[in-house]
């Protein structure tokens, strides 16, 4: 590998462009993959990222790979950037995954499980919007099966 | 598979957008979570229903065993029972860390390692501690586990004659 500086081009699903330095943009996988499998021409494309998931995603690499950043720093980047609606978090996960950056991606799933540590059930449905569609008697039926979990 | 259900549930403000997560990433939320918090995802919803008795990594850890133990050891055996006999599919890594005290226990921890050794499991950590000075010692099953690759042990003892001869890869 060269010791200048390279660039490529990745292309989200909206169609935006966002020209990266190579280094950083290895921090994903799924471009390292690419990259070394010689299949990189012009332009990546993302189809499963758009470009405001992206620009989110970028900031994360680059604060990441910035020099002399202390760790301090870095955790205090880490959960401000996490502090996001739903739709965001859900949005930079699929965007981490399909990536495949294992760093962002256990940082995203470690703030769904803080949203989720200690609630009741009904608590996380709430949080979550998840429909509840048991019947009482089924969900009882189902607490039986693991009773030690619920006392 | 999950692609048009997924961007469904980004378009709406109060989608249900947790339970449509590539299945790889809510294993990776269950593995995080606390067992007991984690078991407790199956009321959630249909869709949760069997989610965590799938997930393929069994990690039963210091802090959920001692509070079962505390309890009391019969009780620990009768839980870890429940939750073998309600897991669907394989068991690709299983971490015990327990301290124990009565020889029954023994007996289940044999128990539980022939389980997961006849479904695939890759990753065998146990850490099994005692008061007394009677040390754990490894069922043979394990030595003929096909499917181990990475074996760690504490406070338990082998018979190292077999190794290594039985099983291909570990």
């Amino acid at each position: 590998m060269s010791s200048s500086t390279k660039f490529l081009t990745l292309k989200t699903c909206d169609d935006k462009k966002f020209v990266l330095d190579e280094a950083i943009a290895v921090r994903s996988q799924t471009i390292k993959n690419m990259v070394e499998d010689d299949c990189v021409s012009n332009v990546i494309p993302l189809p499963n990222v758009d470009s405001k998931t992206m620009t989110k995603v970028i900031e994360y690499w680059k604060k990441h790979s910035e020099e002399g950043i202390s760790k301090d720093m870095l955790m205090d980047f880490d959960k401000a950037f996490v502090k996001v609606h739903h739709s965001i978090l859900h949005a930079l996960i699929l965007a981490a995954n399909f990536l495949n950056d294992k760093e962002m991606l256990d940082m995203m799933c470690q703030e769904v499980v803080d949203r989720i540590k200690g609630k009741t059930p009904e608590e996380i449905r709430k949080e979550f919007d998840i429909k509840n569609d048991f019947t009482p008697e089924e969900e009882e039926e189902i607490r039986k099966e693991n009773a030690w979990a619920f006392e | 598979m999950n692609q048009d259900r997924v961007s469904i549930a980004v378009e709406g403000d109060i989608e249900d957008r947790i339970s449509v997560l590539p299945r790889n990433v809510i294993d990776c939320i269950l593995e995080l979570l606390p067992v007991k918090e984690a078991a407790k995802t199956c009321t959630l919803s249909k869709s949760w229903r069997y989610v965590w008795s799938e997930v393929p990594k069994m990690v039963l850890d210091y802090e959920f065993c001692d509070e079962l133990i505390d309890e009391s050891e019969s009780k620990f055996r009768e839980v870890v029972d429940g939750i073998m006999l309600l897991h669907m599919g394989k068991i690709v890594k299983f971490n015990l860390d327990v301290r124990v005290e009565d020889l029954a226990s023994y007996t289940a921890i044999d128990r539980w390692v022939l389980y997961v050794t006849r479904n695939s499991v890759k990753k065998l950590h146990l850490k099994i501690s005692n008061i007394d000075d009677r040390t754990y010692t490894l069922p043979p099953c394990v030595f003929h586990c096909s499917t181990l690759t990475q074996l760690k042990l504490a406070r338990c003892s082998f018979k190292p004659l077999v190794l290594f001869v039985a099983s291909p890869i570990l």
